[in-house]
């Protein structure tokens, strides 16, 4: 399959009294057209940073992109006047946040503010925009969408304005959709319904997704392949099925090892000693050391690099252990 | 102060620790210029359940279900509105504020938001050492002496005791709180969402400093969660909420293998397992959790039942026994 986004050696700094902050420190990615990748790590590790890097869309200052390249179609975002970005963003790309009660603008209706995009980037009419919303609405399964179309935000639960930003997110048809915890400030049963519709409209409209999230049920439900960040950069990136079966990072293995399985119960829970690092001070060497079992005296002094072990199976450590072969470049 | 240990002595052993018989909290909605109640929103609506020492029973359910209200009213933070809470034997609704007071030393919470929940003037020293000093009357160096030993028991070192909350990570304020509950020895915790706000690498952590704690005190825990994981991991028993209602009442090993609530099953089956071999296709369930001001006829979650009956639409469900240890609230359960 051909590759629709490429992140090479991104790194996004944001200065904070003096002092910097290495908020996304040398990520390197790839998605292919129609594939998901699940970006996952726990709150300040840099996943929402990178997300918002390439759409370009981190404040600066305090914010800066002080490195790396994000060629999508063949093209570096990064290189991109701000009008061209603005022409890309919410038709190209699409991004859909977390916090479904602030992505929408309370003083307009739902319907208006979807039809918006559409009136924007695809240069038809408002009335033809606004039978594409309703057609969008229906999409989405928003019951009642000509009706739905008039509400305003504070009319809908947060399930139903969820579904109205993702009706947002594809009515230009995108061929990449960023989803940044999509399903978090929802309840169980609300963001099963969520993840079940994007993965029927993905099939549907093969748009590429980066779904990032903390939750590792999530990431199993939804990508093909997975990315794992730790303190500003990827330790571990494999497909789903290798990543979860066969982890070879000691900090991807220790989170696995870390929640409660449903219906495999055991006594105690497998812990991480300490405390997730402070990005004004990372460690010295491999950033994972202080909590990591089987840290060396290499890993205290020298940062690993992202090494190729199986076809698609890359690993940041030192200490992999001998079984997993790494293939020589 | 005293009547607490007199009961302690007659307390009878088969007795529970805390019985909570009907309980009913109502919030009294109000509208138009005069604020007239037109209408009452049922937060906790006719729930009974017991709690024995030394036992965990786990309190699941969506947001705004009634899962917190209901751990408030046991400890009279919001005045139930009608139904009985004993607390070993002793009844809780009848007790004037003062001897509410020395009876909460007996039933601590642990809050949700480790940054809320802190006041962010106080020093460690002064958070933990308030009930020691309001109900111990202990001098202070004592005092200090039972700090420094809290601290260490939930895992962080007694040098932190002059610093503010603010020099904290989520998860050390969260053991602050802990400390701050356990400072009493109180007989019955109750943790309203303990873990949620918190990393996964840090949730395991919290999770089994909690379980050592009830392995060495032996205390009872309310656990009240979203996740069903965690309560599995977590209670011996488990209840169901439902839009003010218990739904489901079982230990745990049985609602996590045998649930009969239909709605019980659709939770279990929305979890996302972190497990990609165990993919299910299964249909989420439909529709929105109904607002408790505006609550359906009959059976609560028939609009969203796949199960759904005539009568359904009509009669309240009654709480039916499956087995000894099992109780639901169907029309037609699960067998």
């Amino acid at each position: 399959m051909e590759v629709l986004l490429c992140v090479s050696d991104l790194a996004t700094y944001f200065e904070t009294e003096g002092k910097t902050v290495c908020a996304v420190d040398g990520v390197s990615f790839e998605i292919k057209r129609g594939e998901t990748l699940g970006l996952v790590g726990e709150s300040g590790c840099g996943k929402s940073v990178t997300a918002l890097s390439i759409i370009r869309l981190i404040p600066t200052p305090p914010g800066k992109i002080v490195r790396g390249s994000v060629l999508f179609d063949g093209e570096d975002l990064l290189k991109l006047k701000e009008s061209a970005m603005r022409r890309i963003r919410g038709n190209k790309i699409s991004i859909i946040f977390q916090e479904p009660m602030t992505s929408l603008n309370p003083v307009f209706r739902v319907g208006h503010q979807i039809a918006e995009a559409a009136v924007l980037h695809r240069k038809i009419s408002w009335n033809e925009a606004k039978e594409l919303t309703v057609e969008m609405l229906a999409r989405v399964e928003i019951p009642a969408p000509k009706e739905r179309y008039y509400d305003y935000p504070h009319q809908m639960s947060g399930g139903m304005k969820q579904r109205a930003i993702i009706a947002m997110a594809l009515i230009c048809n995108p061929s990449l959709l960023i989803a940044d915890e999509p399903t978090t400030a929802l309840d169980v049963t609300i963001g099963a319904q969520i993840l079940r519709l994007l993965r029927d409209l993905q099939s549907q409209l093969k748009m590429a997704i980066l779904f990032i999230t903390h939750d590792l049920g999530v990431v199993a439900e939804m990508a093909h392949r997975v990315a794992v960040m730790y303190a500003g950069k990827i330790v571990e990136t494999a497909d789903t099925l290798t990543l979860f079966e066969r982890p070879l990072h000691p900090y991807t293995r220790a989170l696995l090892a870390s929640v409660p399985h449903l219906g495999k119960k055991t006594k105690r829970l497998f812990v991480i000693p300490g405390e997730v690092p402070d990005p004004l001070r990372f460690p010295s060497g491999c950033r994972f050391h202080p909590r990591c079992s089987s840290a060396s005296d290499i890993c205290r002094s020298r940062l690993p690099e992202l090494r190729q072990y199986e076809d698609s199976h890359y690993v940041s450590c030192f200490n992999i252990s001998s079984e997993a072969k790494e293939i020589p470049r | 102060m005293n009547f607490l240990e007199e009961k302690d002595a007659l307390c009878k052993k088969e007795e529970p620790l805390l019985e909570v018989v009907n309980l009913k909290t109502y919030f009294p909605i109000k509208s138009g210029v005069f604020r007239r109640t037109v209408g009452y929103l049922k937060a906790v609506d006719d729930v009974s359940f017991t709690i024995a020492a030394g036992e965990t029973l786990g309190l699941v359910g969506e947001s705004g279900c009634g899962k917190s209200t209901t751990a408030r009213s046991i400890l009279r933070l919001v005045e139930p509105t009608d139904g009985k809470i004993f607390f070993k034997g002793t009844d809780v609704r009848a007790l004037k504020e003062s001897q509410l007071r020395s009876l909460r030393r007996h039933m601590q919470i642990i809050f949700q938001d480790p940054y809320s929940s802190l006041n962010p003037r106080m020093t460690v020293a002064s958070i933990v050492g308030e009930g020691l000093r309001i109900h111990e009357k202990l001098p202070w160096r004592e005092i200090r002496e039972r700090i420094a030993f809290l601290l260490d028991e939930v895992g962080l070192s007694p040098h932190h005791i002059n610093r503010y909350p603010h020099e904290f990570s989520g998860g050390q304020r969260q053991r602050i709180g802990i400390a701050r509950a356990l400072a009493l020895n109180p007989s019955l915790l109750i943790c309203d969402e303990p873990v949620s706000a918190l990393d996964v690498s840090i949730r395991a952590q919290i999770i089994n400093l909690l379980t050592d704690l009830k392995e060495r005190h032996n205390f009872a825990y309310l656990f009240i969660s979203h996740d069903l994981s965690v309560v599995e991991h977590i209670a011996d028993r488990v209840a169901v909420m439902y839009l003010g209602k218990i739904v489901e009442i079982a230990s745990s090993t049985e609602l996590y293998n045998h649930p009969s609530h239909p709605y019980t099953v659709s939770l279990l089956d929305a979890i996302p397992l972190p497990d990609p071999k165990r993919r299910r296709n299964v249909t989420p369930l439909k529709g929105q959790v109904p607002t408790l001001a505006h609550l359906p006829s009959g059976c609560r979650f028939h609009p969203r039942c796949e199960r759904k009956r005539p009568i359904c639409e009509t009669h309240q469900p009654p709480l039916t026994e499956v087995s000894p240890s099992h109780s639901v609230l169907c029309h037609s359960p699960i067998s």
